[in-house]
């Protein structure tokens, strides 16, 4: 492992790197199958533009993108993030791409996304985690129903998905309700 | 019907249901590694199953012992069922 910032079972998260943005990243926001699912990615993107977004989000305090890497091979396998943070209202959006696609076995997603909500509401103290998933992704949905998010709403027949228009559906995930299932994690020492 | 061969029924249920397998197949040896219909989505919405079917919290790691079948049968018997 390399400069760990959450680490679990099988996978860690650190801060995205230069060999990051150099490798593989950038293809996944290309691939068809991986962005079918993904409301804002639909124009090709290239290794540049990947660095580009890498310098942008060096300073920026309102997104917390992370890598996430396989413990065994240290391959980079995908991105997470919790976007669009509000320090004044203390939500964020929530984000996942699983882009090497071997380890699309729902496992990792199911430990990245428990990490990224122990980090959202354990460590930078959010009270609410939000987002958003194209109502043709059963992935997602269940992923979502895994983890207790509410559906707070649907935009009806606002997405188009290859030629069809489909909701987007809208999830909250208050830290209340989070702590049902988590709370014995608050105030327990870290140790990796 | 005893509680343990009830659960048994259950699970299968469960397993059958979401991997979507044909009559006959034999449910009990199947292997997430070595079965292709079982991908992210057939392995989490097993997790919201058998969680909403038992009544029951599992937390990641036991979620990562459910290579299997069987071993998600163990992993049931301890929690008691």
């Amino acid at each position: 492992m390399y400069n760990p910032y959450a680490v679990g079972r099988a996978i860690y998260l650190r801060a995205p790197n230069k060999a990051d943005a150099d490798g593989a990243w950038h293809t996944w926001f290309s691939d068809p199958e991986t962005t079918q699912y993904l409301s804002d990615r639909y124009w090709p993107n290239t290794i540049d533009l990947q660095k580009d977004f890498f310098d942008s989000i060096q300073h920026d305090k309102s997104r917390l993108v992370l890598s996430i890497l396989d413990k065994e091979t240290d391959i980079h396998l995908g991105v997470c993030s919790l976007g669009s943070i509000s320090w004044v209202h203390r939500y964020a959006d929530i984000a996942l791409i699983i882009g090497e696609k071997q380890f699309r076995n729902g496992q990792v997603a199911i430990e990245a996304i428990s990490l990224l909500l122990e980090i959202a509401f354990l460590r930078l103290n959010l009270r609410n985690v939000k987002g958003s998933y194209i109502g043709s992704n059963p992935a997602t949905e269940m992923l979502m129903k895994l983890f207790d998010f509410d559906i707070s709403g649907r935009n009806i027949g606002l997405l188009n998905f290859r030629g069809k228009y489909v909701d987007s559906i809208n999830v909250q995930l208050s830290r209340d309700k989070w702590l049902e299932r988590n709370g014995s994690k608050v105030g327990v020492r870290i140790d990796i | 019907m005893s509680d343990r061969n009830l659960v048994d029924e259950k699970l299968v249920d469960i397993f059958r249901l979401v991997l979507d397998v044909e009559d006959g197949y034999d449910i009990k040896s199947v292997r997430r590694l070595s079965e292709s219909c079982w991908d992210s989505l057939a392995h989490t919405s097993l997790i919201v199953a058998i969680e909403s079917e038992f009544g029951i919290r599992l937390e990641i790691s036991e979620m990562e012992r459910m290579s299997s079948y069987a071993a998600t049968r163990v992993l049931l018997e301890e929690k008691g069922l």
